[in-house]
């Protein structure tokens, strides 16, 4: 079986891809700490562009961040609407002034919750799409996340290949005995279902058993050299700049 | 030549009650290739996990002089590597080369040693182009291998097979053979295949219904067809199959 899902552009080659898993997730937790401190809308359209340039430097398909963006936006806008009419509520005198109010308080509430959701996404995206899920672990146990947390984390990324490998084959031995593609009768869902699951724990059994007999004890051992590199000092000083420069902006405004 | 494994009275029962493994003793010389035969259900992959303590029955077996119980777990898998009939439930991390280090790791390697004889394996076992793919990515051949150098990497001083031929085009078993020969470690075939365990094993045990029928060279085996046929393993109907086409077996 050949599924890629997880780690379908962590193999590309970019200067995002090539900096240390950890200046990846550091930077990406603050950057997410700043953009949700900021409101005013020209220091968020600094830090979107930051975001989208880092997405095309990344070279991962503009599609994929598009694809999530579009899967966001619902709620995104939903969740805004929601601020929106509790700020109305608020300042039930703004909304019945002029139409001119109204667009003010529409521009100054809703367009920055968007825009942080939508920054927060390209940058989340951005990193599990350019860092291996393995190297995000390593860094988050670095970074001293709790090791529960990272080995149950690996766990789950084993396994889930393994449940679809075994989806992939029960559907296959379904459809090559049934002429039409969907399940037609409720009863054999139950049947596949519980078929999937004592297939896929028989073969967790096993996996288990072949991680215990190359020494396993409880821990994902580390499998990965990293060390800062002068990239990771450039991407550090860039981060400051772009920070300071819209500090700068804010104060001029 | 000394032993490496020795295997007095061993029992095992499955939680459900079936009795996989009744009596078995064995002797195992340090460096041959020793094969185990039995049909399906014999207990052939039961008694190979007992071989670095995955599973623990009653008995007794001694690994290069040391017992196979919990406290000599950690060392008893270092010197007993199990290779798995599917290669697909040996191979877990995301690229090969993760999957050949996790051993090493465990073992207590430093990232160093673990780059420089993981690197080491792949030349040696013609898999470098491989190491950073994904085990999901590979045909099952390359998989048997990758599964394979897992093991070998850790260095043990015996190595288990289980099926090492099973869904194998002939190109891949002559090439697993040929590293299976090449090994300078004892080396235990579990298989169900007769004519290939017989070509290249030192001594053969014959397994059927959790007891060992017999032990012997592979021509006493191979001579004995009255034992084979009981046990289900009855090779000359397949050399009755070529005889059509000009070829005698024993002419040949």
């Amino acid at each position: 079986m050949k599924h890629d899902f997880i780690d379908k552009y962590s193999t590309l080659d970019s200067s995002v891809h090539r900096l240390d898993p950890r200046t990846k997730v550091l930077f990406s937790l603050l950057f997410l700490v700043i953009v949700t401190s900021v409101a005013s809308i020209p220091s968020l359209a600094i830090y979107l562009l930051f975001a989208l340039v880092l997405v095309i430097i990344s070279k991962v398909p503009i599609h994929f961040f598009i694809e999530k963006i579009m899967l966001i936006t619902p709620l995104a806008f939903l969740f805004s609407a929601f601020i929106y009419i509790s700020y109305l509520i608020e300042h039930s005198r703004s909304f019945s002034i002029s139409m001119f109010s109204i667009h003010y308080s529409v521009l100054d509430t809703i367009v920055p919750i968007v825009m942080k959701i939508y920054i927060s996404v390209l940058i989340v995206t951005l990193l599990v799409s350019s860092t291996r899920f393995n190297d995000l672990l390593w860094a988050l146990r670095k970074l001293k996340f709790p090791s529960i947390v990272t080995t149950l984390s690996k766990l789950v990324y084993t396994y889930i290949f393994l449940f679809i490998d075994e989806m992939h084959r029960t559907m296959r031995a379904y459809r090559s005995r049934t002429p039409i593609r969907r399940i037609s009768r409720i009863k054999a869902y139950g049947s596949i279902t519980a078929g999937i699951l004592t297939r896929s724990m028989n073969r967790s059994e096993y996996i288990y058993k072949a991680m215990m007999s190359r020494g396993f004890s409880g821990e994902f051992p580390e499998c990965r050299i990293n060390r800062f590199k002068s990239l990771d000092i450039i991407a550090l000083f860039l981060f400051l700049a772009i920070i300071i420069l819209e500090k700068f902006i804010s104060w001029k405004m | 030549m000394e032993n490496v494994i020795e295997i007095s009275n061993l029992d095992y029962s499955y939680p459900d009650g079936h009795r996989a493994l009744s009596g078995i003793n064995l002797e195992i010389k340090k460096g041959e290739i020793f094969g185990i035969i039995g049909p399906t259900g014999a207990g052939k992959s039961t008694l190979l996990q007992h071989l670095n303590g995955l599973l623990l029955g009653n008995g007794e077996i001694i690994i290069d002089n040391l017992r196979v119980e919990k406290k000599n777990e950690k060392a008893i898998r270092e010197k007993v590597g199990i290779v798995f009939q599917n290669p697909d439930d040996q191979l877990f991390c995301p690229t090969v080369f993760e999957d050949i280090a996790f051993g090493l790791y465990n073992m207590g390697f430093t990232s160093r040693e673990v780059e420089e004889k993981v690197t080491a394996i792949l030349e040696k076992m013609n898999l470098s182009r491989l190491r950073e793919l994904s085990s999901h990515h590979l045909s099952f051949g390359e998989k048997k291998r990758v599964a394979l150098a897992t093991t070998l990497v850790m260095n043990p001083q015996v190595i288990a097979l289980d099926e090492p031929f099973a869904n194998l085009d002939y190109g891949n078993i002559m090439t697993v053979i040929d590293m299976i020969r090449q090994l300078p470690i004892t080396r235990i075939i579990i298989s169900q295949d007769i004519l290939l365990a017989l070509s290249i094993c030192n001594r053969i045990a014959l397994l059927d219904k959790g007891k060992i029928i017999t032990v012997a060279q592979p021509e006493v085996i191979a001579a004995n067809t009255h034992i084979l046929k009981n046990a289900g393993l009855d090779y000359t109907p397949y050399l009755q199959l070529i005889r059509p086409w000009g070829f005698d077996f024993h002419k040949n």
